[in-house]
């Protein structure tokens, strides 16, 4: 089963409007369409990791002295 | 690719239904588009449509049910206290069984699933790809009761909204968003510090050791340049003071005697004083207390047991031997004496170690532990007296030399400044000392150690280091979880206006005079100018919005539907069968012979694709008489199946039972 293709519009639309590499778009949408054609499962830490790690290093981010970041 | 779950028949034996089995396959894994059971009241229909609930979502694995609510299933004045129930399933190529075993007395169910390829398994456990659908809260879109179409219009359910968000699996964006927190603490446990405010202080401490351990450095490097500059004056003031006094040649011997005495006294107290730093090094000397605890131990390490090692193994073979090492044969009787007396020479690196150790505390301590405190007390005695003499030496030295001063103003000048050279390199040093070995301090400000705060300041690059990522991952995951909330979202709206758009159009095929039309799904549906409508049109919205939906998704679910169109008119009806066909790729109706007309409508529309079979309870005998005369029927021992349209037709029932 393929990734619907709104939800693949959606997330394209949303990394555009969050100023992040369109790559990051192509990574999520590799990730959730993984898990929805039964590849990778949600519940899997390990995969999930993993996944998550692709994400994270698709994205571009400046940190400033403002981000008073919570725990 | 799309998943295609299809219902090929199910099988009830001591439950509250009669026993029976319904097939709905025409060929292997093929079934009937459309089904209708009929099942008049009384029968059980309820039952079988709550078996079939349970069996296709696990629901009763997974929440077990109470035991009334178990007990409430089975099979009336019946003295069997077992059940059971079957549902055959068709899962793209794979067939799967969903058994739920009945025990009344216990009051529970167990689920197994068996499927080909697998065997047959304990619980519930449909195949990966279903998993997300088939689970209790998706039973009531599968399994379609009366109330369904009035709850997709009422703001108090979420059902509409929450059948896009399964079907969809939109849900994935939140759950995803929940692993990213869940990295995030995974990957900051233990550490202290994850703000970029935070962050920059650090930064800022750094800078400032960094000043600091600059400025320290510079002035170590001035003092020791300086002592270099003072020890050579030093050395030119001292040779030339000695050149002054050799031409003062009576007070010269004087001042040179005492020059060699304060020397000698000098170096009697420094080699002393060396001496007495060794002995202290012992604890014994320090008192005899210590040397009695020393010899204690060393009596314990006396009677200690060794363990054994490889020495063992020597006397091992040694007593498997033909003759001894000593060129005596070896008998049966000297081999146990060897085993027997080995224990006693088995020793190691550890026996090596104490054995050191023991040594050493007889060398040091000897067998009168006051021994070496009375030495060390003795020596501290002589070494007061020598202080007191040198400072004498010293006193009666700088004496003879202020003398010589006085009678030699250049040489008093000499003196003077060879005595300011001489503080000044103390001082000097003094603070070399401090720079090097001072105590730490908290105060970078004040702070004069250089080496520790050149290790604080390594520690600090490498916890920035740290935090430095750590604000990054923390960014990183906050825009990520920005960026799946509002692509959840979106696609929710794209999605919603999608299925609006389809389902609108289906209705207006439903009911083309009719203008009533879904204007959002917020939630639940909402209509254009009104907040419901009659029974019949919100079963219409209902089957309109869930036909569009399987349409639109990759999932091919079937529809089993109770009592279909009981609250609808015969237009509605009619126009009703018409899309039957095109709900989904399969449709089960349970009915009862009011809901004749729209069966014959529905046949009409679809002769060759729907199934009939009629159920019910073989105590109605002029029923079961007539159909024991169809060719097919099968009979239990409390109902009766028959299959066929005709039958089925014919059956008129009153319906007045309650079921």
């Amino acid at each position: 089963m393929a990734l619907d293709t709104k939800i693949q519009e959606a997330v394209s639309d949303s990394v555009k409007n969050h100023q992040q590499p369109a790559d990051l778009g192509r990574t999520i949408i590799a990730a959730l369409s993984e898990i929805v054609n039964g590849n990778l499962s949600i519940d899997d830490q390990g995969s999930i990791f993993m996944a998550l790690e692709n994400i994270l290093n698709s994205m571009s981010v400046t940190i400033d002295a403002q981000d008073e970041l919570q725990e | 690719m799309s998943f295609q779950l299809s219902i090929l028949g199910w099988k009830a034996e001591g439950l509250r239904c009669p026993d029976h089995s319904v097939s709905l396959e025409i060929r292997d894994g093929v079934v009937h588009p459309i089904a209708f059971v009929q099942m008049p009241n009384g029968t059980g229909k309820t039952t079988t449509l709550e078996l079939i609930r349970l069996a296709i979502t696990g629901s009763g694995d997974r929440n077990p049910l109470s035991k009334d609510q178990v007990l409430g299933l089975k099979k009336q004045n019946s003295q069997s206290y077992k059940g059971k129930f079957e549902l055959y399933l068709h899962f793209n190529t794979r067939r799967t069984t969903i058994i739920l075993d009945f025990d009344f007395e216990e009051g529970t169910i167990s689920y197994y699933t068996s499927t080909v390829g697998i065997g047959k398994q304990p619980g519930f456990k449909p195949p990966t790809d279903l998993q997300q659908l088939l689970r209790p809260d998706f039973a009531n879109f599968i399994v379609i009761d009366g109330e369904l179409p009035d709850r997709f219009l009422k703001a108090d359910y979420a059902d509409a909204q929450e059948i896009i968000e399964h079907l969809f699996q939109l849900n994935l964006m939140g759950k995803l968003s929940s692993w990213a927190d869940t990295y995030w603490n995974f990957q900051t446990t233990g550490r202290n510090v994850r703000s970029a405010s935070g962050l920059t202080a650090k930064q800022n401490q750094r800078t400032k050791i960094l000043a600091r351990i600059n400025v320290l450095e510079q002035e170590r490097d001035t003092l020791e340049k300086r002592n270099k500059i003072l020890s050579d004056e030093l050395g030119k003031l001292k040779k030339s003071s000695e050149e002054l006094l050799k031409k003062k040649t009576d007070l010269n011997d004087a001042i040179h005697k005492a020059h060699e005495k304060y020397l000698g006294v000098s170096n009697q107290r420094k080699s002393l004083s060396e001496k007495i730093l060794e002995e202290i090094r012992y604890p014994n000397s320090i008192s005899e207390t210590f040397g009695r605890g020393l010899l204690n131990f060393k009596e314990s390490l006396d009677k200690l047991k060794l363990p054994e090692n490889s020495a063992r193994e020597f006397f091992e073979e040694l007593a498997q031997a033909k003759d001894c090492i000593c060129g005596r044969e070896l008998t049966d009787e000297f081999r146990a004496h060897i085993k027997m007396c080995a224990q006693d020479y088995l020793g190691g690196d550890e026996q090596i170690l104490i054995n050191h150790i023991k040594g050493e505390i007889t060398k040091h301590v000897g067998q009168q532990p006051n021994v070496a405190a009375d030495k060390l007390t003795k020596a501290m005695v002589s070494l007061k007296g020598l202080l007191k003499d040198e400072g004498l030496a010293k006193q009666g030295y700088d004496l003879l030399k202020d003398e010589a001063g006085q009678e030699d103003p250049d040489f008093a000048e000499k003196e003077r400044k060879r005595k300011e050279n001489e503080a000044e390199i103390v001082r000097n040093n003094e603070r070399l000392r401090e720079l090097a070995e001072g105590p730490p301090s908290k105060d970078i400000s004040t702070a004069s150690n250089i080496g520790h705060l050149k290790k604080r300041y390594t520690d600090l690059e490498k916890e920035i280091a740290d935090i430095s990522g750590t604000v990054e991952l923390k960014k990183k995951i906050d825009v990520l979880r920005f960026v799946l909330a509002a692509a959840q979202r979106d696609a929710r709206v794209k999605i919603n206006a999608e299925i609006t758009k389809k389902a609108n159009e289906r209705i207006q095929e439903l009911m083309p005079s009719n203008r009533i039309q879904i204007s959002k799904i917020d939630k639940c549906l909402h209509l254009v100018g009104q907040s419901s409508g009659s029974a019949g049109e919100n079963l219409s919205i209902a089957y309109s919005y869930l036909s569009s939906l399987f349409h639109r998704s990759d999932f091919q679910l079937p529809f089993v539907v109770d009592s279909p169109v009981i609250p609808l008119d015969r237009t509605v009806r009619k126009n009703l069968s018409k899309i039957i066909g095109h709900l989904g790729h399969q449709y089960i109706g349970f009915t009862i012979s009011t809901e004749q007309d729209f069966v014959n409508f529905v046949r009409s529309a679809n002769e060759q694709n729907v199934a009939f079979c009629t159920l019910f309870r073989s105590r109605l005998q002029a029923e079961a008489a007539a159909a024991k005369k169809v060719k097919g029927h099968i009979e239990s021992a409390d109902g009766i199946l028959v299959p066929g349209y005709d039958f089925f037709n014919s059956f008129q029932l009153v319906e007045d039972d309650a079921d």
